[in-house]
């Protein structure tokens, strides 16, 4: 025990006090050092994971589109902004931000931004009910997703969730939750302007119908 | 020495568990040959909460297995399965967190607390166990430090001085994370939220229109003055100051509006309760009239308006009830309009017998 300092001799039960007291001494600040590493952690949402794919190229699977037939892949799209939407019909956020999509993807056609809807984990006819209800964007493109491959490919871990490409193909923005009009206006001003937006977490995704 | 026996016993029993279990892992092998269920395990389904997509029946699990699948058809390695998907999902998609990096303490952590641990029960069967052996062979050390014991120790006042800065440096700890960063953690947290700060279910951020009411008449004012063609706005800004019963400005407003919107049938009658409050009934009627006259369904507040002008203004508990009478036959009446309807359907009645009687 170097705390003893010059103690040259003494009692074993004196010594004893004096570990115990250490103890837990030692006990208390680890106890504190503990609490405040999880306090400093309070205010992040543990489920929310950055994508490491802004930056990389979009995949470019070949998918169905959902109300006619052929099909198209994102790489067709090269050359102008492309939003793309993951939604589905079971998804509570998607019809909150349906709207502001439908709007900007008419605002924004004449500058060169095409949305693409792919609708995920869904069934085609509630989907186009979603649609038929809610209404359609003008030049809008919605696809399906067989057997989610796209999704995978995007890293999807729940809808809605919405990436957007610049005109090179690249992924350069990706918005976590139901989106509005100002922030999709805000980030397609800032990717035509050839600027790098930031990706934005608005709220909570649903991943799946049964939550 | 029974003591020793059980201890002994406890160790042989420890170690024989040891030894079966290390056999057993050894003998097993490898758990299973099959490479899909193998990468599978350590993939971590994205839509569920810590389960892999081996154990998992959702649908993205499902279908993340049959990407597994085709890319060993395919002839890809491990490795290179798993880099497409930590591709895609970042390091979390592995239910293993990497030994590198920050999660390096996750690995570590559990080795140095067991290697802590047993030095700590090493240096106390030590300590415990050499005082005994040094009494059995010579009983003098103990006597001594018997004898010492309560003579002045120049170390005491050094440990116990060590001793009252590590309380107060902990104290100060304590202090700082009650009183600071406690509240800003709890702070932060919105109404109704989780203590763990997981918002899920947490609306977006707030609305960005705020309470009307909680704007103030300046602020209105201003909006109004740099919307001059919002007419809704100039009537709400108007019919705040009727109500507060500055006069000059709502009758600012209200002309204003009118001049903008000629047939506005809100701002028609709203003048025409101005007039009413200014003493001037009969052109209040026409106003109000005027009002009801729109070609689509006149606002309540008219009809309501134009009971009161006939009641108050003009003498003609008739006209008032004839107007209060509209109101009632109208879907859109609120309980408590409805209640003010009839007070004042009442007072009419009354103020028609009224003379009657006096005759």
């Amino acid at each position: 025990m170097t705390i003893d300092g010059g103690t040259v001799l003494r009692s074993g039960r004196g010594r004893r006090r004096q570990v115990r007291r250490w103890g837990a001494l030692a006990m208390v600040a680890l106890a504190i050092g503990i609490g405040a590493v999880f306090g400093a952690r309070l205010g992040i949402d543990p489920t929310l994971v950055e994508s490491p794919l802004i930056g990389q190229q979009a995949p470019s699977r070949e998918v169905p589109y959902l109300e006619r037939p052929g099909s198209m892949s994102l790489a067709e799209l090269r050359g102008q902004v492309v939003v793309v939407n993951f939604w589905a019909s079971w998804c509570i956020p998607c019809r909150e931000e349906h709207p502001a999509l439908v709007s900007a993807a008419g605002d924004y056609r004449d500058a060169g931004v095409s949305f693409v809807g792919v609708n995920y984990q869904d069934g085609r006819n509630s989907a186009i009910g979603f649609l038929d209800e809610l209404g359609r964007g003008e030049g809008y493109r919605y696809v399906t997703d067989p057997g989610s491959r796209l999704a995978l490919d995007f890293g999807v871990f729940g809808v809605p969730e919405t990436f957007v490409l610049d005109r090179t193909g690249r992924i350069v923005a990706k918005i976590t939750g139901a989106s509005n009009y100002a922030l999709l206006s805000r980030v397609l001003d800032a990717v035509l302007a050839g600027q790098q937006p930031r990706s934005e977490v608005i709220g909570p995704i649903q991943p799946s119908p049964a939550r | 020495m029974r003591s020793r026996a059980v201890d002994l016993g406890v160790a042989v029993a420890a170690l024989a568990l040891l030894a079966v279990t290390a056999l057993g892992l050894l003998i097993g092998g490898p758990a299973g040959t099959d490479r899909a269920d193998e990468l599978a395990q350590r993939l971590r389904c994205p839509v569920c909460t810590s389960v892999s997509i081996a154990e998992s029946q959702s649908d993205t699990a499902v279908a993340m297995r049959q990407a597994v699948a085709e890319q060993i058809d395919a002839g890809r390695s491990d490795a290179e399965i798993i880099d497409y998907f930590r591709a895609r999902y970042g390091d979390w998609v592995l239910i293993d967190p990497p030994a590198r990096g920050r999660t390096m303490l996750v690995w570590v952590l559990p080795a140095v607390a067991a290697l802590v641990g047993f030095a700590v029960v090493l240096a106390r069967t030590r300590r415990t166990a050499l005082p005994v052996a040094e009494l059995a062979v010579d009983p003098a050390p103990a006597v001594l430090e018997q004898v010492d014991q309560p003579a002045p120790d120049p170390g005491h006042d050094r440990s116990r001085r060590a001793r009252v800065a590590a309380y107060a440096l902990t104290a100060l700890a304590a202090l700082v994370a009650a009183g600071v960063l406690l509240p800003r953690s709890v702070g932060e947290r919105p109404a109704g939220g989780f203590v763990t700060g997981n918002e899920i279910g947490r609306p977006g951020p707030g609305p960005l229109i705020r309470d009307p009411a909680a704007v103030s008449d300046a602020e209105l004012e201003a909006a109004v003055a740099a919307n001059p063609g919002v007419v809704g706005m100039r009537l709400a800004l108007a019919e705040r100051y009727l109500a507060q019963g500055d006069y000059d400005r709502a009758g600012q407003h209200y002309s204003e509006a009118l001049r903008r919107e000629p047939g506005n049938p809100e701002a028609q009658a709203h003048f025409g309760w101005l007039l009413l409050q200014l003493g001037r009934p009969v052109e209040a009627l026409e106003w109000v009239d005027r009002a009801l006259a729109a070609p689509e369904r006149p606002p309540l507040d008219a009809l309501w308006f134009r009971a009161n002008i006939a009641l108050h203004g003009l003498d003609d508990p008739a006209a008032a009830l004839d107007a209060l009478e509209r109101m009632r036959d109208r879907d859109d009446l609120s309980p408590t309009v409805a209640q003010q309807v009839d007070e004042l359907a009442a007072l009419a009645r009354q103020r028609q017998s009224g003379p009657e009687q006096r005759r």
